[in-house]
């Protein structure tokens, strides 16, 4: 007689060690993820860190920039009101109010649908802060200014914020900001920046002149002051774009010797570039 | 007789055999299970404060790291509070992103270090949320080394940590 071997023997063990092994199993992922967790934020940031010191790097290469699909877009500023402008610097160190480039500044933010609160925004924001000396960026400015972002647009437009030398350029400035500045009609500010452009008017003095034979009854060389009729381009703005979309911004300023001297570069959000 | 003796059944020495491995198998994993439960406990005990210090201060340095740069100074738009109560308060402005919007936008993260509580706060035109963290046995000392960089010290019965962070807007 020969007994016959059960071979159901292997299926119920081979089971229950399977049992096992998966309890186990979801015991210890729980366990590591909860310990894991923690330390992967600190890793991401880490990452974060290491993608934006490579994509500073890339401004410099804009070829290998494209390579990994960052656009760099820079756009001259120059042609746009200085907020600092608005104020003058004192020996105690507090600016104080232009008041002539305040109403400037008042007739300007009108044009561009800013509330009436903004130019006393801007007043407080130097009072508070002082005024830049080195590059400085319009979104800090907005920032620490506490505009509301509904505005951000308006002022891009309209605006910059620079040290107190990055004056308007009469060549570059848009017809609507050369018109509310000396506070002329739209086809006298085109006339004058045609002048400009072909020769005719070449130095300040004869912006001077220019604008009071438009209107005897004031002086403009105050204002004319804080112009530049050159074509060079001493304030730009730098996009770094992925995907049609902008993730960082920065602002540069040349200084005498001619080179670019920059803001920071401020991440809106950091795209993934590490091989 | 032939069919009686093939009736499908175990073997004894296959059921003790059995019963040998079911046994190892379960004091086995008993053994398993209770070191895994008694390390988490010796890791909670140990790790997690030190773990959870760590991720306040890597969000408190991501949060300055974001800051918004001062006009004039090249510093950071950090300013550091002590309130009366002994409470240290960091206000740092910055650019955050509004889940309510959907924008990119500036808001005002306020860290409040009061003992084992750490209170979280986010401000904007559009936003205001509190968060509350707590380590327990924890004390927090500030300190500045210049007037620029800022050490962050975190003080518990089982370890101490410290985090230089620099306000330097370059």
């Amino acid at each position: 007689m020969r007994l016959k071997r059960q071979s159901a023997f292997v299926l119920p063990l081979s089971l229950s060690i399977l049992l096992l092994v998966a309890v186990l199993s979801g015991v210890g992922y729980a366990h590591l993820s909860r310990f894991t967790l923690q330390r992967s934020v600190i890793i991401q940031h880490g990452a974060v860190l290491r993608d934006q010191e490579i994509i500073k790097n890339l401004i410099l290469e804009p070829e290998n920039a494209k390579l990994r699909g960052v656009q760099v877009v820079f756009n001259p500023l120059d042609g746009l009101y200085n907020l600092s402008m608005t104020m003058v610097s004192t020996f105690s160190g507090a600016p104080k109010i232009n008041e002539e480039q305040y109403i400037t500044l008042k007739r300007i933010s009108t044009d561009c649908a800013l509330p009436e609160t903004f130019p006393s925004s801007v007043v407080t924001f130097f009072q508070k802060y002082g005024i830049p000396e080195d590059p400085y960026s319009l979104i800090d400015f907005l920032v620490l200014a506490e505009i509301p972002s509904k505005q951000w647009q308006s002022v891009f437009t309209c605006f910059r914020i620079a040290p107190k030398n990055q004056v308007l350029n009469l060549m570059r400035a848009k017809l609507q900001t050369l018109s509310r500045y000396f506070d002329i009609s739209l086809s006298q500010a085109s006339n004058l920046q045609k002048k400009i452009r072909d020769k005719t008017i070449i130095n300040k003095a004869g912006v001077v002149n220019y604008l009071e034979k438009i209107d005897r009854n004031r002086r403009f060389n105050n204002l004319v002051n804080l112009t530049k009729i050159n074509g060079q381009n001493t304030h730009r703005q730098l996009f770094l774009i992925m995907q049609d979309e902008n993730f960082a911004y920065q602002e540069s300023i040349r200084d005498n010797s001619g080179e670019w001297i920059d803001s920071r570069l401020r991440f809106s959000w950091t795209p993934g570039v590490s091989d | 007789m032939t069919d009686k003796a093939t009736i499908p059944a175990f073997t004894l020495i296959e059921l003790l055999i059995s019963l040998v491995i079911a046994a190892i198998t379960i004091s086995l994993s008993h053994d398993l299970l209770q070191s895994s439960l008694s390390t988490e406990k010796k890791l909670q005990l140990s790790m997690m404060p030190r773990l959870e210090a760590e991720y306040m201060l890597s969000m408190v340095q991501a949060d300055v790291a974001e800051a918004v740069s001062l006009p004039s100074e090249g510093k950071k738009a950090v300013d550091h509070i002590i309130l009366e109560d002994g409470t240290n308060v960091l206000k740092i402005k910055r650019l955050a992103w509004s889940p309510i919007t959907k924008q990119i936008e500036g808001v005002v993260v306020r860290w409040q270090f009061s003992g084992e509580q750490i209170i979280k706060t986010i401000t904007s035109s559009s936003l205001d949320d509190q968060r509350i963290y707590e380590i327990p046995q924890v004390k927090w000392q500030f300190d500045w080394i210049n007037n620029s960089i800022m050490r962050i010290e975190i003080e518990h019965p089982k370890f101490l940590k410290t985090k230089i962070i620099s306000l330097n807007a370059t």
